[in-house]
């Protein structure tokens, strides 16, 4: 023992604290897997989107649009002219779609635009996957992405949303088999307001959800659910703007809000292949 | 012989420290799968999915 020398004890003994802190401490994926078609249509029976991420609290502050979900992007139907006129300035929510041009809370409601500031006067989040609205109050307000700011809670009961304490009154529990204990999980945000957020989708009215070539040659949109255009392999997804190549261990679970025919068409578009978005992490 | 030894004082050193972090690791963060994930965030969508 006397012969040892300390100092190179103390490096093995950190050397193998590094090591143990390296092989066990991992980030939560930061792009999440979508388990269900959001909204669903042409789904079987009504599924949300549910998506998770672990890390950063500070992603809150990211808002995205959701670009196809049910009924048509109100962006894109203010391209197509549809949406002349009333409000169209910043992105004005439009929910109802297609021929309807009744816009239940189109004077309550904003869509969240791609920046994600928050809006004046609208302080409620509500988001179209899980068809909850969420309160400043809610634990979850600030992590929250909004598709649409709502002016009041009633504005977005109206549109079909449910508040959020609410969701899990009506959530069903799963036992999940990975757990030890008999505890169980809750799932079912997304089971239990997909159904409302089908009938919500339904009662608004769907209208066209396909586009395309909405980023150019080689991209097609089609309606959360259905299936892609035969050649087109590549999934997109715009909110964390990665696309997934088949090989991508996400590609099942990755629902495609646009879909390119190759790895070309989707880099032009300005989107970044999954695995270098997982090193850039 | 001595140089065995001493390698092996080392070695001892290196689990020692493996050890340690590994019950720092399972004493202070608790394991998440992706279900409960999802369960604790309602109605949240790809929270986090910023580069």
């Amino acid at each position: 023992m006397n012969s040892v020398n300390w100092w190179l004890m103390a490096l093995a003994f950190v050397l193998g604290m590094l090591l143990a802190f390296v092989t066990m401490i991992r980030r939560v994926k930061r792009e999440v897997p979508i388990h269900r078609a959001a909204g669903g249509v042409g789904a079987s029976g009504g599924a949300a989107t549910a998506r998770f991420a672990g890390g950063r609290a500070d992603a809150g502050t990211q808002t995205t649009e959701m670009p196809v979900t049910v009924g048509d992007s109100p962006s894109r139907a203010a391209t197509t002219g549809a949406a002349a006129g009333a409000g169209a300035a910043g992105g004005v929510a439009r929910f109802a779609g297609g021929e309807s041009a009744t816009e239940p809370h189109e004077p309550r409601s904003v869509r969240a635009t791609p920046g994600g500031s928050t809006q004046a006067g609208y302080p409620i989040k509500a988001n179209e996957d899980a068809m909850a609205y969420h309160t400043p109050d809610s634990p979850s307000f600030e992590r929250t992405i909004a598709d649409i700011w709502f002016k009041d809670e009633q504005s977005a009961v109206d549109a079909g949303f449910t508040r959020w304490d609410r969701v899990g009154a009506e959530e069903v529990t799963v036992k999940t088999p990975a757990r030890e204990d008999d505890s169980t999980t809750k799932l079912a945000p997304a089971d239990a307001v997909g159904a409302a957020g089908v009938a919500a989708a339904a009662a608004m009215g769907t209208g066209s959800t396909s586009e395309d070539k909405p980023y150019g040659a080689g991209s097609v949109r089609v309606a959360a659910g259905t299936r892609a255009p035969q050649g087109y392999t590549i999934k997109g997804n715009e909110n964390s703007m990665l696309y997934h190549t088949p090989d991508s261990p996400s590609y099942a679970q990755t629902i495609a809000e646009v879909w390119f025919q190759d790895e070309e068409s989707a880099i032009h578009a300005g989107f970044t292949p999954w695995h270098k978005g997982r090193k850039t992490r | 012989m001595d140089f065995v030894i001493q390698w092996l004082w080392y070695l001892l050193a290196f689990v020692v420290g493996s050890l340690i972090a590994w019950l720092i690791i399972i004493a202070s963060i608790r394991h998440t799968s992706a279900d409960q994930a999802l369960a604790e965030l309602p109605g949240a969508r790809e929270i986090g999915a910023q580069r």
